[in-house]
């Protein structure tokens, strides 16, 4: 076996990807060819790092230094300095924004450091497509435990002692799931994974299944074996070309390996999966939709009960899991149920992957235990707002879930204290909001979604869903009438109690947890015509400061409707009738100066003449 | 078991769901998606009740009921709920007329027909006052819709015959697409796009006869507003009475209902539980059978010849001038046919008849043939179906529906003949012989069993059966017929599959003693399988038994023709307009017929008669079944029932027994000669009660020899369409195009 004295971890994951991951890869390859030094060092492709802000990312083991936001063009310095001088090189390691000194080791990192890594736990550290290094890694250590020394039952016990949730939403507890599919009688027996991950905003399960593939493989065979399955399927939305493509070769790796398909290790279990690519629809997310959808049909939610565990796929018992929820079963076996519950709070063990994205310094992935409080994330590891701007709310659960605004960041994130709070943990989605957030237009950017992705089966959702987008863009854009709040909140009403699934019972949550918190806010667009947050375009103008402009024709360029008239170091005016609102100018004006504001309320009604203000959008 | 709803203590058995649970016992919960025989699909949402002890609210046509439930219906809280949902589903409905202050008194004042293009109201709309959406609205009373009202604006879809599509009035209950993927297999229309989008369509939003649509009419059937609705019916106001009806287009014997306004036929539906239809019906009875009444073909009066000239004449005038011709004639001359179209007591008059004068010769021009009853109920029980020759989506589509409920338990299907037939993606096995090549192929298969052992039959004695299938070699055979070999053993090993097996022939394959009926016949008896004979005209398994009434001298048609050519017969008297007898011209020709045809062109003297829906009668459908019905239109101009026709003639001629004519006399006399109309006697018309041919026709239980030189079966009509003369392809422009669709045969 060859011994490299470096390895080069590069974060291949999606995000880092599409910002020239495999470019600055084959750069690396090449000059480290050229220096002679293949037989040293070894260059690998692993799945995604978490901290998606920062890419393109190269870890450097064994020294854990941490290399961020490369590009081709910072290679030769790398390999000159680091690899072969022995100097690591400070320009291009992580530097925290409100400092100057670079933090070289990943460990010290404050956006790694207060993670918890379960689901995660080989993410950045293994070749996805390489199942030696997850065996290297105690990789089907806890599915051999389970097929040869554990009864169906014992299996059952120790994943429901462990307190395990599903980790796509709901938060059943996952070892009471399959006890109900393993005590039916029918045959044969189905397992789901679902990896349909709908919510905007959300890469939970795309990370997992690029990163570690096998993990959810291996939790697959583990519960399998439970509820007494032969067939598999996993289900994942096709725009995850990726995933698709490394859980397809992990598959067939662990066939290869004797890990998957007939006689198991020689334990005498059958069991395989084969991959059911999605088409397109948020709602076959939904567990019965998703079904549907394996069978050919339409995917269209089916009224429960009965249940999956009792009659899902062809009618047959069927257990369901989220990515997230199988990745946890391998260590809960390996490691034993008491280690998973000693993390995270009474009624929420183990740990959640979050994806922390909007306004926030480090977006990226994040694994945290239980219980961990709100401003721990937002603020430690997510590096608080930039550009110093105000927290305004964070949304969590997608567009099922709501907002927790400024004052409850001390609360612990668990299943039960986000629900009393309005919100849902959801799958993990976590939404940053600061000041220059409107959240009208948040909850009609989710209404939206959700009337889109609304399969159109049940009147409450279909229609109900619409009726309340009409009202809210109505609001938006300037037309909101007394009343109409409360119009909002009997459809919200209507649509929660009426509406035959999950998209439709939870479709209202975002406009009433906006509602909860930031009344204030709806009113002030429907009474005052004012959006406090400066984003709603027909209650909004833009206007540039006299006194401060000092005529440097950026914003005068920038427009895309040459809307800005000015000649050199004199001061330009914006023409009210041709401006789209689309704010380049606000963008292009220098910090320094800052001459171009938006105005909203009477002092943007008076700039903006009544006929030409923006009909509803 | 026992259940509270609204406070009432109630008891149930079974498994009823806790809407079906609530209407038996009086208790109106207000629904547009669910419908018997369909899957509850839970998607109106107007059902929601609540229920002790559980969150939430849930539908009660998908929630079975248990047994110590306490459910409520009506709270504060439902009733708001039910009324919000209805409201949003009425915002996308035009909703204009349907919470008007004014609705009731507006018919009072606004009761012409409309012919608009759109309907943006009820009163513009053909469904108003046989709309589920107007009753829901009622039962639950809502007076204004507190939303804007949208208007999606669609096409209507008016490119298909007989069904009008609009969906702007569509409130997307499912019911449609439920049935025509549950019920009838055709799944052609479904919900395409979703959101606000969602609708239902078909593929690439083709017409529905390229989507491969059979017309059957179920979808309008089902339709609780005026989405679908039937064209014809559409400009016309509601009828203003029903009457019950057995369509005489086939053999199957639908139950229709018969809406009549002015004398005039309004629509034709299936009523919801018809014994042999079970609320399904097919193109003919549900959008052509209309057309028969008033078509321009009708005979009106009696015609005689005078001069060359066939010209309009009396009664009297026609029976007398009938009369002197049929007597200028010694009886062993005459002759007269039978179809299997006359309702029981038409043929059991034209037996009397044929008796009383003394006949030489007679002959049926439509199968009838003999085999023990079945109920096609019983079909949707079997494991592995065999069809022999027959395309029953196109000739049975109602036994296709029995069928498909078999499929749907999980049992195969077979195609045995010369096809390419309809349902072929159905088909398991599709095994398409060359025509003329079915005996052989037939005998083929038997060897193939008996060689590998798995007949399943206990009845026979299979050396005999080895002795008669001596000569033949399975491959060289399936070589010859244009079969796969491998194919030929697939099909035999089906055959050994699942219990119980069912084959399904026609005519083609009936009795006819040493053709293709016996190689079917043996074949069934090996395998242990049911052979179930459709016949193909409405009374042709009546007339099977009725033939025992007529004198001796039964012919086959062609040896008629012969003899009328050769002068041997020279006086004939045409039934049911002589279908199948054109350009016959003995020397006195008398012809009965509802519909002028070229064989009643040629007649001395024409009588017209009446269809079924015009006369009080009764068939024996396929099954067995003896269904009646009293009459639903009177007869258009001066017509009169066959029987009616028969006993005058019979009067003149001055022959015993034809003085009464009523129907119950004639059922009374029937029943009383032959035991297998003993149920006729007392049989009323829409008895809910099984009445069945009281035949012990045994199936044979020895193997017998084929002759594969013998025509395969009685002579059937060339075209099943055809009735009493009646060429609806011909006259009703959209079954031709339904017919000659190129799509029907990727179905």
């Amino acid at each position: 076996m060859k011994h490299h004295r470096a390895h080069l971890l590069v974060c291949a994951g999606t995000g880092c990807v599409s910002c020239g991951a495999f470019d600055v890869k084959t750069a690396l390859e090449k000059e480290i060819e050229r220096r002679g030094l293949a037989d040293e060092i070894l260059v690998v492709a692993t799945g995604c790092n978490g901290f998606c802000e920062k890419g393109p990312i190269v870890l450097v083991r064994p020294d854990d230094i941490f290399y961020q936001k490369l590009s081709i063009d910072d290679i030769p310095l790398l390999v000159e300095e680091h690899l072969v001088k022995g100097r690591p090189v400070a320009r291009l390691m992580y530097t925290p924004p409100a400092d100057t000194k670079p933090v070289p080791k990943m460990a010290d990192i404050e956006f790694f450091r207060h993670q918890r890594l379960i689901v995660l736990r080989n993410r950045g550290r293994i070749d996805p497509e390489k199942i030696e290094e997850y065996i290297a890694y105690d990789g089907y250590q806890g599915m051999a435990k389970a097929l040869t020394e554990m009864t169906p039952e014992e299996i059952i016990a120790e994943i429901s002692a462990s307190g395990l949730r599903g980790r796509g939403g709901a938060g059943f507890p996952t070892g009471k799931k399959w006890d109900l599919c393993r005590t039916e009688n029918a045959s044969p027996k189905y397992l789901i994974c679902n990896g349909d991950e709908g919510d905007p905003g959300a890469f939970m399960d795309r990370s997992v299944l690029e990163a570690d593939p096998h993990a959810v493989l291996e939790g697959m065979v583990i519960g399998a074996r439970a509820i007494g399955a032969a067939r598999g399927f996993i289900y994942i939305r096709n725009e995850y070309p990726l995933a698709i493509q490394r859980l397809d070769i992990a598959i067939r790796r662990a066939r290869e390996f004797g890990l998957l398909g007939e006689n198991i290790l020689g334990s005498g279990f059958d069991f395989d999966v084969e991959i059911v690519r999605g088409a397109g629809a948020f709602v076959s997310g939904e567990e019965t939709a998703l079904i549907a959808s394996i069978e050919g049909q339409r995917a269209a939610p089916r009224q429960r009960p009965p249940y999956p565990a009792q009659s899902g796929l062809w009618g047959q018992p069927t257990t369901i899991n989220n990515v997230e929820t199988w990745a946890n079963v391998p260590s809960i076996i390996r490691r034993g149920a008491a280690w998973f519950a000693g993390l995270g709070t009474e009624t929420s063990k183990g740990t959640k992957v979050f994806s922390l994205v909007g306004k926030i310094n480090n977006t990226g992935l994040v694994e945290v235990p239980m219980g961990i409080r709100l401003d721990e994330i937002v603020n430690n590891i997510g590096g608080g707002i930039p550009g110093g701007r105000k927290f305004k709310a964070i949304q969590i659960g997608g567009p099922s879930g709501g907002c927790i605004p400024a004052e409850l960041l001390d609360l612990p994130v668990d299943y039960e204290s986000l629900t009393k709070a309005g919100a849902m943990m959801g799958s993990g989605g976590m939404i940053v909001m600061d000041e220059d957030t409107c959240m009208v237009d948040i909850a009609l950017y989710f209404l939206r979604f959700t009337q889109e992705e609304s399969c159109g089966k049940c009147a409450p959702c279909r229609i109900g869903t619409r009726r309340m987008a009409e009202i809210l863009a109505g609001i938006a854009a300037g037309e909101g009438r007394p009343g109409d709040i409360e119009k909002l909140e009997e459809l919200a009403w209507t649509v929660k109690r009426g509406s035959l699934c999950g998209l439709g019972q939870t479709a209202p949550n975002p406009v009433l947890s906006t509602l909860r918190y930031f009344r204030e806010e709806y009113r002030a667009h429907i009474e005052d015509k004012t959006c406090p947050a400066r984003v709603c375009k027909n209650l909004i103008a833009f206007a540039i400061d006299p006194d401060k402009c000092v005529g440097c024709l950026l914003c005068l360029k920038a427009c895309p409707v040459n809307a800005i008239t000015g000649e050199r170091k004199k001061v330009h005016v914006i023409d009210q009738a041709l401006c789209i609102k689309c704010g380049a100018c606000f963008t292009a004006c220098p910090v320094k100066i800052g001459a171009v504001s938006k105005l909203t309320g009477e002092k943007g009604r008076a700039l903006v003449p009544e006929a030409t203000r923006a009909t509803t959008s | 078991m026992n259940i509270t709803i609204d406070g009432r203590a109630l008891t149930f058995e079974g498994r009823p769901n806790l809407l079906e649970l609530a209407r038996a016992n009086g208790i109106r919960i207000p629904s547009l998606c669910d419908n018997p025989g369909l899957h509850a699909y839970a998607g109106c949402r107007l059902c929601l009740v609540e229920i002790k002890g559980r969150n939430g609210y849930v539908p009660a046509c998908a929630t079975e009921a248990g047994d110590g439930m306490e459910v409520l219906t009506r709270s504060a809280d439902l009733d708001t709920l039910r009324r919000n949902i209805l409201e949003l589903i009425l915002s996308e409905h035009p909703n204009a007329c349907l919470v008007c202050a004014e609705k009731t008194d507006c018919n009072d004042f606004k009761s012409t027909a409309r012919k608009v293009g759109e309907a943006t109201g009820c009163v513009l709309c053909s469904n108003n006052g046989r709309c589920e959406l107007q009753d829901v609205v009622e039962a639950v009373g809502i007076d204004r819709v507190r939303h804007p009202s949208i208007y999606r604006n669609l096409e209507v879809r008016k490119d298909d015959p007989f069904i009008d599509r609009n969906f702007n009035l569509c409130i997307l209950c499912g019911r449609c697409v439920r049935v025509c993927h549950e019920v009838r297999g055709a799944a052609t229309i479904a919900f395409v796009e979703r959101g606000s989008s969602a609708i239902v369509g078909t593929p690439q939003d083709r017409t529905l006869l390229d989507s491969g649509c059979r017309f059957c009419g179920a979808c309008v059937d089902v339709c609780p507003t005026g989405a679908l609705t039937e064209r014809a019916a559409r400009p016309e106001l509601l009828p203003d009475r029903t009457a019950r009806a057995i369509c005489p287009l086939c053999g199957i014997g639908c139950e229709v209902e018969v809406g009549i306004r002015d004398g005039r036929i309004i629509t034709i539906s299936p009523t919801a539980d018809g014994p042999a239809n079970s609320g399904q019906a097919c193109v003919k009875g549900r959008f052509v059978l209309r057309a028969s009444a008033a078509s321009p073909n009708r005979i009106l009066e009696p015609h005689v010849r005078k001069d060359g000239v066939l010209i309009p004449a009396g009664w009297e005038e026609a029976f007398e001038k009938a009369a002197g011709l049929w007597k200028q004639h010694r009886p062993e001359e005459r002759a007269l046919t039978v179809s299997a179209q006359g309702t029981i007591e038409e043929i059991f008059q034209s037996a009397k008849f044929a008796a009383a004068s003394e006949i030489g010769a007679w002959t049926a021009t439509s199968e009838g043939t003999s085999c023990p009853t079945f109920r096609f109920k019983e079909i949707s029980q079997a494991r592995t179906i065999v069809l022999f020759g027959t395309d029953i989506s196109e000739t049975h589509p109602i036994v296709w529906v029995e069928v498909f409920k078999a499929l749907r338990n999980g049992a195969r299907l077979a195609y045995f003949g010369a096809g390419p037939i309809s349902i072929k993606r159905h088909v398991a096995l599709n095994l398409e012989a060359r025509a003329g090549h079915e005996i052989p192929l037939l005998a083929a298969l038997a060897k193939i069993i008996l060689e590998e052992g798995s007949a399943h039959g206990s009845g026979g004695n299979t050396d005999d059966l080895r002795r008669i299938l001596e000569p033949d070699v399975p491959e060289d055979t399936a070589k010859a017929a244009g079969v796969d070999p491998d194919d030929l053993r697939s099909l035999a090993r089906l055959f050994a599959g699942e219990q119980p097996a069912v084959f399904l022939h026609g005519p083609d394959y009936g009795e006819d003693r040493g053709g293709a009926g016996t190689a079917l016949q043996n074949l069934s008896l090996l395998v242990g399988a049911r052979r179930l004979s459709l016949s193909v005209n409405c009374n042709g398994r009546g007339l099977a038994e009725l033939r025992r009434l007529f004198p001796a001298g039964e012919t086959s048609p062609e040896n008629l023709i012969e003899a009328v050519k050769s002068k041997r017969i020279k006086a004939l008297c045409l039934a049911d307009g002589g279908t199948g007898l054109e350009g016959v011209r003995p020397d006195v020709l008398i012809g009965r017929g509802a519909f002028w045809t070229a064989a009643l062109r040629e007649a001395d003297v024409v009588f017209p008669n009446t269809t079924a829906l015009e006369t009080a009668g009764s068939f024996v459908n396929a099954e067995g079944r003896i269904q009646a019905w009293d009459a639903a239109l009177p007869p258009p101009g001066s017509a009169r029932p066959d029987t009616e026709i028969l006993a005058g003639l019979g009067q003149v001629l001055v022959f015993e027994g034809f003085e009464a004519v009523d129907i119950p006399s004639l059922r009374k006399d029937l029943a009383a000669r032959d035991g297998a109309f003993a149920g006729l006697a007392e049989l009323a018309p829409g008895d809910p009660r099984d009445v069945f041919l009281q035949v012990s026709v045994e199936a044979s239980s020895t193997f017998l020899p084929i002759d594969a030189a013998i025509a395969a079966g009685d002579r059937i009509d060339g075209n099943p369409d055809i009735y009493k003369g009646w060429d609806p392809v011909r006259e009703v422009k959209g079954l031709a195009r339904v017919r000659n669709s190129p799509k029907k045969k990727v179905t």
